[in-house]
């Protein structure tokens, strides 16, 4: 990468550590290090809340996706929206009206500790490893890329962020979100534009293009509950993974939490709702983009450069055939895209399209020929989705946009850790040592253990991340088994709603919510947007039914 | 019978306000995006 390039990203690092810090005021209270005094206004909330939510997955995992996929996972948001009105009308008031700095703290209150205690324990375990895997994915990337070990490129985005949210704690994060969001918008936006700019056809002509293999696919209306991605799943599933994760999971209740009352806590998460759904068809319309600027433009045989230039060591005679019956399919597809660019009756069209599939699938035959080879060789997972948008942005961005591109893909990464890493230091502090072993201690003592409790999870998280690659399995077993409990978590906070619910009730339901959907997720095909609404659903009916006979009283005690 | 203290008058909230908004440009968001599918995927 250009010196110019590095120049940026490193002006982004160095302005993001000091502004974090600059921007901690009256953090030496656990009230200010937790809760922002609960001093933030709507609108940091609710720049906070979107950055969190959005990681350098979504920067270089979702636009592949756009490129290879089209549209299809944008249905995954359909249900955010109404979540966030049913979030601002039910969980948001609840909380925060209850003066709590953990969402599990009030389970206890209108529960008990134990169900507390498993609740915020299934959110240490799950975010923890989660944690790790949102630094591994941009690193293992920009390792790949700039020809860096994978531990330089874990540091390089994990230490800065440990640095602003230890010292700064909730207001550090909130702040630099906000700058991080905007950097990250900024970078997008300037792709499109490049990429509308550099385009060799018209945008209406560029849609034809993406159409014709299915990419502008936006919704499908099919009822399958089989299917990941479909109209059904996102409204109905989507919402029930919405509801939990922005209205239980700490890392983003802790937002809402430090807003200056409930009314612009509310309206913190409405900006989600309002900006969510264009914001996501952007990031997936800049890989259809690509997609098509790769029609005109060709791209590489394989997208990992590190994958490409093992093979083309080890196996250069093997590699360099396949790279010219690749030119050779390239310069047909080529040719059938400006064809149905061109084409002008609905008849033609129909033809240039089927022969624009057919060279397509051919050009995809000879990609999936050069990643078993690189397979063969290296041994490692040869996906590549992940690494079309980086190697776009390094080869056909002007200079400059791509060190924007890169910096922004670190601000993703880095709002989502730093928000992590602050919930799970609270999560820690507040339902661990607070409730368990030092119940009366002063603000300075806890904010010494709060700080030590970011720097350990920080340190995790990077040590996961360095060793993603070899922990690969156990995190998918971490993650699968985060996914069993998010409806169910979801579950317990609305059996919280249900009058007549009782301790005993809710913490069966939320073992009976989990080993329910654990069984649908090994048995069935069943797709995981629905196994949050089984989740929820198992919770509040097994945790009503068993509070039937309890008695308030004797569960208070 | 008069009050003796006037009875608050609640503004509409940002809440409100917001969601109205919220919903049409969600709406419009969703209409665009239909109208790309059916003009264009083939």
């Amino acid at each position: 990468m250009h010196w110019i390039n590095w120049a940026i990203v490193i002006a982004y690092l160095v302005y993001v550590v000091v502004d974090g810090i600059r921007m901690s005021k009256d953090t030496d209270t656990l009230s200010g290090y937790f809760a922002a005094n609960k001093s933030l206004s709507w609108w940091v909330v609710g720049l906070s809340v979107m950055a969190t939510q959005l990681s350098a997955v979504t920067m270089i995992g979702t636009t592949g996706q756009g490129a290879t996929d089209g549209l299809r996972f944008i249905q995954i948001y359909l249900g955010l929206p109404l979540a966030m009105v049913i979030l601002g009308v039910t969980i948001v008031p609840m909380l925060h009206g209850s003066n709590v700095y953990t969402a599990y703290e009030y389970l206890e209150r209108r529960f008990d500790a134990k169900t507390r205690s498993l609740t915020s324990l299934l959110f240490l375990l799950s975010r923890g490893m989660s944690c790790g895997t949102i630094i591994a994915a941009p690193a293992v990337v920009f390792s790949a890329i700039f020809g860096i070990p994978v531990s330089w490129s874990v540091a390089l985005i994990g230490v800065p962020t440990v640095i602003y949210t230890m010292v700064g704690g909730v207001q550090a994060v909130a702040w630099t979100d906000v700058k991080q969001m905007v950097l990250i918008v900024v970078a997008l936006v300037a792709i499109m534009v490049v990429l509308l700019v550099q385009m060799p056809v018209s945008p209406h002509e560029g849609l034809r293009i993406a159409g014709a293999t299915g990419r502008l696919q936006a919704f499908d209306f099919s009822f399958d509950l089989n299917e990941t991605y479909t109209f059904w799943s996102g409204v109905i599933g989507g919402t029930f993974l919405m509801l939990s994760y922005f209205g239980t999971d700490q890392s983003q209740v802790q937002r809402f939490l430090a807003a200056k009352s409930v009314d612009e806590a509310k309206s913190s998460l409405l900006m989600s709702a309002y900006w969510k759904i264009p914001l996501q068809a952007l990031v997936l319309f800049v890989g259809v983009g690509v997609f098509v600027y790769y029609q005109f433009v060709r791209p590489p045989l394989l997208y990992n450069p590190a994958q490409e230039a093992a093979v083309m060591a080890e196996r250069g005679d093997a590699y360099a055939a396949l790279d010219e019956r690749y030119g050779q399919a390239f310069t047909e597809r080529e040719t059938a895209a400006v064809a149905v660019a061109d084409a002008d009756d609905e008849a033609v069209a129909a033809a240039a399209m089927a022969t624009f599939r057919a060279r397509e699938a051919d050009v995809q035959a000879i990609r999936a020929e050069a990643r078993d080879l690189a397979g063969e060789v290296t041994g490692e997972p040869t996906g590549d989705v992940n690494y079309i948008i980086p190697r776009f942005v390094l080869t056909e961005l002007p200079l400059g946009l791509a060190g924007l591109f890169i910096a922004g893909v670190m601000a993703a990464a880095m709002s989502s850790i730093a928000a992590e890493l602050n919930s799970l230091a609270t999560a820690s502090v507040i339902d661990f040592y607070q409730r368990w072993w030092r119940r009366e201690a002063t603000d300075a003592h806890y904010l010494r253990i709060s700080k030590g409790a970011t720097a350990f999870w920080g340190v995790f998280a990077c040590f996961v991340a360095t060793y993603a690659a070899t922990l690969g399995s156990l995190i998918e077993v971490v993650n699968q088994f985060g996914s069993f409990f998010y409806g169910s978590i979801l579950g317990v906070f609305l059996l919280a709603m249900v009058p007549r619910a009782r301790a005993r009730g809710a913490f069966i339901g939320l073992i009976a919510g989990m080993g329910v959907v654990g069984f649908v997720a090994f048995r069935t095909e069943i797709a995981y947007l629905w196994q949050n609404v089984i989740g929820a659903v198992v919770v509040v009916g097994v945790g009503v039914a068993l509070s039937g006979g309890a008695r308030p009283e004797v569960e208070a005690a | 019978m008069t009050p003796d203290h006037p009875t608050p008058v609640r503004g509409p909230s940002r809440f409100r306000a917001t969601l109205l908004r919220v919903l049409i440009v969600q709406a419009v968001a969703l209409a665009l995006l239909g109208l790309i599918q059916v003009l264009y995927n083939a």
